[in-house]
């Protein structure tokens, strides 16, 4: 059941001043209007939990549905920010969300999707990347119980950027062994392109790592040098660029 | 005058022989009514010759002299003329009662009819020029020849109808080279040619009595069904040879062939048959137990999808939902240090308790099988080994889920064995389709020495494989290491 989105009417690109209304958005990060998302998944329990999660933290649930076609009715009536849908829905109990998510980023440029699976595996990771550009996440099920993650990874998808679960980056990590182009890498550039694969910006990346942005620059050119990779134009072009050449020894 | 009456009669002897052959009796009414009007014309005509005819009136002085009752040239033209001039319809009549003959004819039968029914063309269209020409043979050279023509043929029709019912019986002594080649083994299904050749029949079909069963199988094994007492142009008749008033066999063959010639050649082939319904006894059983393995292999396959499934609808989905409260309540804890460490250390727990769970249940049946089919899964498989896997894999198409199930768990298997045991370095899947069978390669570059004959896993997984009549194998790799290929028949 969709709550009505406060503020009435949403625009979203360009921000018309006025109708963005700063009441909508309580503890979003600035005084950006509040993120508005749609919910997919088809346990009941979990969706709610779900939506208290997103809600205290700012965010406005403007849908949630159990299935994709109640999806694909809440993203044409809400046209919101973010879809966050579970990958195994009915009827077929197979990738329903996945296939969601391409047809929505297809249909609606201005709507991110986040998918959430119990497993993950390169392989969805890859063709949700290479099929919806930008603005797309692949995450393990029990993040969202990290909630600061999970909230930032929507926020990052809001913004046009992409994620991708740490464990699938792991994953090629670990297949690509230790031979080829890789073993140029330091471990700093190591742990740098991890965190670049999982769609982290440099200011994020340096955070995380106590370096400063300057210094991040420097490693993700080093990185970029050492595979022979060209310098990607924006973050959701890194990831690809990354990932794709973790999956391709 | 008993000439002229032969001249009359030998052709409708002709042609009753002709749709009689070769058992003497007219089958239809359509065929008893076109020779009883061919009996009808000829003597109708013969008896006004008969009674017209002077020879001596054309100055015949050779000829000996009959009595005439009513000597009348003028009478006996006309009898000839219609008697020619009628006669050809009589011939389409006769015609049209070989067709449908050779229609209603079994393979069997038309092969025993087609030199005689040659020789018939061939005299019917003397026959036809003769209905054209002029009656009075000595005044045309063709129509005299056409005369002669007929005569001759008249004379070898019979010849070829006697050689047809003698080689009829020529047929039994074929049996006898029956019996000498089956005193060589016979690799399966050479019985039913032998037969087939022996008696002429190529449609011939041999079924086997089950043992005990009411059922029958083929030389293979596959089960059969000898055809009812049906009737009608394409039945077939059923000759079951029995042993002490047991059925041994059904032979299924042409309702022409001769019963006596059949039930010779099964009791000369007696010993073969015998042997032969053993093999296909085994074969069957054989059949019967790999079936059985199979419905039980995919009956675990479908428990273990059931399972997988309840658990990611069910626990996996409710151990979410907790995570997600516990981290809700941890933010409202905040203030309270005592409780937000308790409340991390479950969190922890719960999630250590969710991997684990997640593990088990890929490893019950990955869902990822199920959803994307065989290469994604092998490749889902590679991505979390410890070693660096290498997978080739030349098709992305669905497979039947009994041989995707297959091939994932000899997969799965062979990888376990590879970081267990064979202290490689890397491994490499390939997986092609060839010829409709999959085949599955498992190559490492380990110390080898693996045998299929030893440990559980590896027997297990022959025993998989079998049970969808493929074929497995363990060797070792030609660059050293151990290889496991597993091909198994898939629908192309």
């Amino acid at each position: 059941m969709p709550e009505p989105a406060p503020g009435g009417a949403h625009v979203k690109e360009p921000v018309v001043p006025g109708l963005a209304d700063a009441a909508a958005a309580p503890a979003g990060p600035a005084s950006a209007p509040a993120i508005r998302v749609v919910l997919a998944d088809d346990s009941v329990l979990f969706r709610e939990g779900l939506a208290r999660v997103l809600a205290d933290n700012g965010f406005v649930v403007a849908g949630q549905a159990g299935d994709a076609d109640g999806l694909h009715a809440a993203v044409e009536r809400e046209t919101p920010d973010v879809v966050v849908t579970d990958i195994r829905m009915p009827p077929t109990n197979t990738s329903e969300g996945l296939v969601a998510a391409q047809r929505i980023r297809a249909d609606h440029p201005g709507v991110g999707v986040l998918v959430l699976s119990q497993y993950v595996e390169t392989r969805q990771a890859v063709k949700l990347l290479q099929n919806a550009p930008q603005r797309v996440g692949y995450l393990l099920k029990d993040r969202v119980s990290e909630i600061a993650e999970f909230t930032d990874a929507v926020r990052r998808i809001a913004r046009g950027g992409s994620v991708i679960d740490p464990e699938v980056v792991a994953q090629l990590l670990r297949r690509r062994g230790d031979g080829g182009m890789l073993e140029l890498l330091t471990g700093r550039e190591r742990d740098i392109l991890a965190l670049m694969a999982q769609g982290r910006s440099n200011r994020a990346i340096g955070e995380r790592l106590f370096l400063s942005p300057k210094t991040v620059e420097t490693h993700v050119g080093a990185i970029f040098t050492k595979l022979g990779l060209l310098p990607a134009a924006d973050d959701h072009r890194r990831v690809l660029a990354v990932i794709t050449y973790l999956k391709n020894a | 005058m008993i000439g002229l009456i032969g001249q009359q009669l030998g052709s409708p002897i002709l042609a009753q022989m002709v749709l009689s052959y070769p058992t003497g009796r007219l089958q239809t009414r359509f065929e008893r009514l076109v020779i009883g009007t061919i009996w009808a014309f000829a003597i109708g005509v013969g008896v006004v010759i008969l009674l017209a005819f002077d020879p001596r009136a054309d100055g015949c002085a050779r000829c000996a002299w009959e009595p005439a009752a009513f000597p009348d040239k003028d009478a006996v033209l006309t009898a000839l003329l219609v008697g020619q001039r009628a006669g050809f319809f009589v011939f389409l009549l006769f015609l049209a009662a070989v067709w449908l003959r050779w229609r209603r004819a079994t393979p069997a039968e038309r092969r025993d009819l087609a030199p005689l029914w040659v020789a018939v063309f061939i005299y019917v269209l003397v026959g036809l020029m003769g209905a054209f020409a002029s009656p009075d043979t000595t005044a045309q050279p063709f129509a005299y020849l056409v005369w002669e023509l007929q005569s001759v043929l008249q004379i070898g029709l019979p010849i070829v109808f006697v050689w047809g019912l003698l080689s009829a019986r020529l047929a039994r002594s074929a049996v006898g080279d029956l019996v000498m080649e089956l005193g060589r083994p016979l690799p399966p299904g050479e019985l039913r040619a032998c037969l087939a050749r022996t008696l002429g029949d190529p449609s011939l079909e041999v079924l086997y009595a089950r043992e005990g069963l009411d059922g029958w199988v083929d030389a293979s094994g596959q089960p059969g069904t000898p055809p009812g007492a049906a009737t009608g142009p394409r039945a077939r008749t059923v000759t079951v040879v029995e042993r002490d008033g047991q059925p041994l066999a059904a032979l299924i063959h042409d309702p022409a062939l001769d019963p006596g010639l059949v039930r010779a050649a099964a009791a000369a082939a007696g010993m073969a048959i015998e042997n032969e319904r053993l093999q296909a006894e085994v074969r069957a059983q054989l059949e019967e137990v790999r079936a059985s393995r199979q419905r039980i292999v995919e009956a675990g396959d479908a428990e273990r999808r059931r399972v997988e499934r309840n658990l990611h609808d069910g626990a996996q989905q409710r151990m979410a939902t907790l995570a997600l409260e516990l981290a809700m309540l941890r933010d409202r804890a905040g203030g309270d240090p005592a409780m937000a460490v308790s409340l991390d250390q479950a969190a922890a727990e719960l999630r250590q308790a969710i991997a684990e769970l997640r593990e088990l249940a890929r490893g019950i049946h990955p869902a990822i099988l199920t959803e994307e089919g065989l290469p994604a899964a092998v490749e889902a498989l590679a991505d979390r080994s410890a070693l660096p896997v290498r997978v080739r894999a030349d098709f992305d198409a669905r497979l039947p889920g009994p041989i995707e199930a297959t091939a994932y768990f000899v997969v799965a298997e062979s990888l376990a064995n590879v970081t267990k045991h064979a202290r490689a370095s890397g491994a490499r899947i390939e997986l092609s389709r060839c010829n409709g069978r999959l085949r599955v390669e498992v190559t490492d570059d380990g110390i080898g020495g693996a045998d299929a004959g030893r440990g559980s896993g590896l027997r297990g997984l022959e025993d998989r494989v079998a049970a969808v009549r493929g074929s497995f194998r363990v060797d070792n790799a030609p660059a050293g290491g151990t290889r496991v290929l597993a091909e198994i028949p898939c629908d192309a």
